[in-house]
């Protein structure tokens, strides 16, 4: 909302040496930016949906007067008798307006201009100029913050009621736009329909003009609930409906029609009977109920003790009316226009925010709470050492476009968005990879081709019966050169060995050994990451398919695994190592290309050996010509209480080549 | 004998000269002091124990001379080897790790690094959560205006994603009761997106509910978190606010060059909230606060767009090599 600084001088006697921006900050009354326009200096405030009694000059000036004790000017009105009905009126529902004021000028000459010292204003305020009578209910709106609606008399056909929708019944607004009605939407109307949507916004057809000669202005208290309902619904958001769904105080419609009886008398030169007031209410409280304030409570919460004399005075600056009625116990009532006042605490942040927050001391708690000792979490383990191989952790947007994932989840397992912000952002993730290609080809593009991306996020995905899952997972993405800053020679690209690698080196109490079958990766070139018998995770080579959806080429690697399936390992039992000396010994074994090397070792593995402690594939050499390979196996052997002679070691070798042999029907490389 | 001696050292000094490489060194070292070097052997010569009080210390004094001789002659063998290939230091280290967090993960890691100093610990929650839990549980109902400063996504008629990690407040309060300390960082969801709003970004939540806490604390606790987070004294301003779920709410700024810049909202937890809860106010009270984490890394970063945080380009992320 916008104000200007001269206007509000109207209101609050201010004395110079006040810092009118630092004195609304202070209160909680935001200001958004500060400018000079002309002559004025408009302040853009940004008022919590809590304060509606701040929407307008007087209501602001109403809350800086409370705080530096000043005086708030009367606002000027006509002595204009307000009746008690009209015969304009049909009906009223009070359950959509417990008050519906009305004012009703004939004769009138809406051709003149609108007087410059409301133009000015209106222009500093961003509230554009429509013609003499609406510039001037705007006005009065900013001024004491009634919003009020003018329909032109001689384009209404009957008596207007105040009463809800019925279906099929559509009006075209001041908006440009026309609606159709939904059942039960508060409107005006008269007997051809509905003439505005209440409290939102009017209809073209019976709007003032230049040339309107007698009209009706309506000043009402409708229900706020109600009206933000019908904001909603249609989402029509106006100055009106801002001020009436937050709550305006139900005194203010016949201040306002008399407000503006005086400013239009001020210009146009009307005869008494051409002016008719009236209000129609159902209830008028002169406050909002009673609420009691324990002066204990308010130093506990606070922390810190204000006095007694502070806190009535405080209250009573504010509007309410403060009385002891016990030692401790404050009871007051609640002004019309703090809707946000309903118990205690209310009364305590008033208290808190009018003595200034700056003015509390800071202080720490002196207690500990127990909690259990800090673990650092598994995607933290993995990141760190994902960094010191040279990945660089990326974050993206979980939502991706529309139909990207089609080459990797089921159709119904996506989670949609219902009102998604663009296209481009329309399905929750439910993996990583879209993400993560989308990086690489982020870079690809400005130059930087060699990339070892991760990210740690959630994936999404909905199971039986609407019920959606999000699962942490940690991904990876890996394309071009491993360490693309090393020299020509060890400059090498990135294979899926390395990943293996690295994957093992964050996780060195994982397997990658079963070839897995996801459909957006290689066939025969990606792995499960296994822990024991629990599936974590799977990697491998990205299908050409899905790369061409993200315009790549080449080998791109991709990992994933599933943060909450990973077990930590917390602590070690050292078993005793033997001090005699290893012995080394090689094994070539000759077996298809397509042999998975690692069967090997567990066949030897699943005989114990009494002095063979290791096993590890130290060389593998293809032969493509004949579809070969062979695999070189290291052995080590070691015994715990002895050297070991070469007898030891030359007979579980020859076991061992057996098992080879016999058992799996290789080749042994003599 | 001691003429014996002194040539055999001579000799030893002879064939030293000549040797060039590791090998002939060790054949020299086992001609002399093996098992049946020349020095080795002139030990079985000593007679008796009177011969040994003599000839012994003798013996001892020309073995010492003869192995600091080798070992004199090993050091220069070693220099001969390596002088012919010096490393040129300056030529790159291989396999140079250029891994990075990313400036949100090191903002989110050093903010809870100090929060926990201050015993609080860190709790994640879902993303994808209830009216009941991401509104109404924090004195947002239905029809109320608040709602509007939350433009919320909605996954099906009933499923949102989180407007803000307040949301995690409930659970923990629902799961644990008081007291609690509690931090949550994590993602949050608004539809709106301009230069200075994001779709996506991340809130750190904190709650901390315990017996006598009141909003003095409230403003020790924070004014204490940025001075450790930007690590210097930094002026900072208490001002009322608006949250439905805090009472008396406040927002705290800080001083950026010159200007005040609103960098977190916080309040005492609103005793709806707390019954909500099942945690009896009049026993327990509490403060919450909610900070942005982007705000924090631009401040912290100097990171000017917003946008830079989403698009990944390497250019930006290896920045922050070392950084954690």
């Amino acid at each position: 909302m916008k104000i200007t600084t001269n206007w509000l001088r109207e209101y609050l006697n201010q004395p110079k040496n006040l810092d009118l921006l630092d004195s609304m900050t202070s209160l909680g009354l935001e200001v958004e930016s500060y400018n000079k326009l002309g002559k004025e200096s408009v302040i853009d405030l940004d008022i919590t949906p809590n304060r509606s009694d701040c929407l307008s000059i007087y209501g602001v000036a109403r809350d800086l007067s409370a705080k530096y004790n000043l005086k708030v000017n009367n606002i000027k009105m006509s002595k204009l008798e307000i009746k008690k009905n009209s015969k304009i009126i049909n009906m009223i529902d009070h359950k959509i307006a417990p008050v519906y004021s009305g004012l009703i000028l004939n004769n009138f000459n809406n051709s003149v201009d609108t007087p410059s010292f409301i133009s000015s204003k209106l222009e500093a305020c961003g509230i554009s100029r429509v013609n003499f009578i609406v510039d001037l209910i705007n006005f009065t709106m900013i001024e004491i913050g009634q919003p009020m609606h003018a329909f032109d008399i001689d384009k209404l056909s009957g008596q207007i009621s105040v009463d809800s929708s019925r279906k099929g019944e559509t009006i075209h607004c001041l908006n440009g736009k026309s609606y159709e009605l939904l059942t039960n939407t508060p409107v005006i109307a008269d007997n051809s329909g509905p003439i505005a949507i209440a409290g939102v916004i009017g209809g073209q057809l019976t709007a003032v003009d230049k040339n309107s000669k007698s009209v009706f202005i309506e000043s009402a208290y409708f229900t706020p609930d109600l009206i933000r309902l019908s904001s909603k619904n249609y989402r029509i958001q106006t100055d009106s409906s801002h001020r009436f769904e937050r709550g305006v105080d139900p005194s203010l419609p016949n201040i306002a029609l008399k407000r503006l009886v005086y400013l239009v008398s001020k210009e146009l030169n009307m005869k008494t009977m051409d002016i008719f007031a009236f209000s129609k209410t159902k209830f008028l409280k002169k406050s909002r109920g009673k609420i009691r304030l324990s002066l204990k409570a308010m130093i506990k919460n606070l922390g810190i003790e204000i006095n007694e004399k502070f806190v009535i005075n405080t209250l009573k600056r504010l509007g309410f009316s403060p009385k002891k009625i016990k030692k401790d116990i404050l009871q007051t009532t609640i002004p019309t226009y703090r809707f946000d006042i309903t118990n205690q605490n209310d009364l305590i942040e008033e208290i808190a925010r009018i003595y200034g927050y700056d003015n509390f001391p800071s202080s720490l708690p002196d207690k500990l709470i127990d909690h259990e000792a800090y673990k650092k979490p598994m995607s933290e383990k993995i990141a760190d050492s994902l960094v010191s191989r040279g990945y660089n952790e990326v974050i993206n947007y979980t939502f991706i476009p529309r139909g990207s994932q089609t080459l990797t989840s089921k159709f119904d397992h996506v989670i949609n968005l219902i009102n998604p912000i663009t296209e481009d952002k329309a399905e929750m993730r439910s993996s990583l990879i879209h993400s993560l290609l989308k990086n690489v080809s982020y870079n690809k593009n400005r130059q930087k081709s060699s990339v070892k991306f991760f990210e740690i996020g959630k994936a999404y995905s909905i199971l039986k019966k609407n019920k959606t899952l999000e699962k942490n997972i940690i991904a990876g993405v890996i394309s071009g050169f491993n360490y693309p800053d090393n020299l020509k020679e060890d400059k090498l690209s990135a294979t899926f060995y390395d990943v293996k690698g690295d994957i093992l080196s964050a996780l060195p109490n994982i397997q990658i050994n079963q070839t897995s079958k996801e459909s957006f990766l290689k066939s025969n070139c990606q792995s499960l990451i296994e822990q024991g018998s629990t599936k974590i995770g799977m990697m491998g080579l990205i299908e050409r398919k899905l790369l061409t959806q993200y315009d790549l080429k080449g080998d791109v690697i991709y990992f994933e695994m599933d943060l909450d399936n990973i077990k930590q390992i917390d602590s070690v039992k050292i078993h005793e190592f033997s001090i005699y000396p290893k012995v080394q010994r090689d094994l070539t074994v000759i077996c298809h290309s397509s042999y998975i090397s690692n069967s090997l070792i567990n066949k030897i593995r699943e005989k114990s050996y009494k002095y063979m402690i290791n096993i590890r594939i130290s060389d593998i050499f293809y032969n493509e010509s004949i579809n070969s390979k062979s695999i070189t196996l290291e052995l080590t052997f070691q015994a715990k209480d002895k050297t070991l002679v070469d007898k030891d070691v030359t007979e579980e070798m020859r076991d061992i080549v057996s098992q080879i042999e016999n058992k799996l029907k290789l080749k042994i490389k003599s | 004998m001691e003429k014996k001696y002194s040539s055999l050292i001579q000799t030893l000094k002879v064939k030293l000269e000549a040797c060039k490489t590791e090998n002939e060194l060790l054949k020299i070292k086992s001609d002399f002091l093996g098992k049946n070097g020349l020095i080795t052997k002139e030990f079985s010569t000593i007679l008796d124990a009177e011969d040994k009080k003599y000839t012994g210390q003798q013996l001892n004094l020309l073995k010492n001379q003869a192995d600091s001789l080798i070992t004199e002659s090993s050091a220069k063998i070693q220099n001969l080897l390596v002088s012919d290939n010096a490393i040129d230091v300056s030529l790159p280290g291989r396999n140079i790790s250029e891994g990075t967090r990313h400036p949100i993960s090191i903002t989110i890691n050093q903010i809870s690094n100090i929060m926990r100093g201050y015993g609080f610990r860190v709790e994640q929650g879902n993303e994808i959560e209830t009216e009941f839990y991401n509104f109404e549980a924090l004195n947002i109902p239905f029809n109320h205006p608040a709602r509007d400063m939350h433009d919320t996504f909605y996954v099906d008629t009933k499923k949102l994603l989180r407007t803000h990690t307040s949301s995690v407040q409930i659970h923990s309060m629902i799961k644990s009761g008081a007291p609690l300390k509690i931090i949550a960082p994590g993602k949050v969801y608004r539809c709106d997106s301009d230069p200075t709003h994001s779709p996506m970004f991340h809130q750190l939540e904190g709650l901390y509910i315990d017996k006598d806490i009141n909003f003095c604390h409230l403003k020790g606790i924070l004014e204490k978190f940025i001075i450790d987070y930007f690590q210097k004294e930094i002026e900072t301003r208490f001002r009322p606010s608006y949250f439905p779920f805090t009472e008396p709410s406040a927002e705290l700024d800080i001083k950026f060059r010159g200007k005040w810049l609103e960098v977190l909202g916080c309040g005492m937890v609103h005793e709806n909230v707390l019954k909500n809860v099942g945690i009896n106010p009049k026993k327990y009270s509490g403060f919450a606060f909610g900070l942005g984490i982007e705000r924090f890394a631009m401040l912290k970063f100097d990171i000017r767009d917003l946008r830079s945080f989403y698009e990944n380009d390497l250019s930006f992320l290896k920045q922050f090599r070392g950084v954690s």
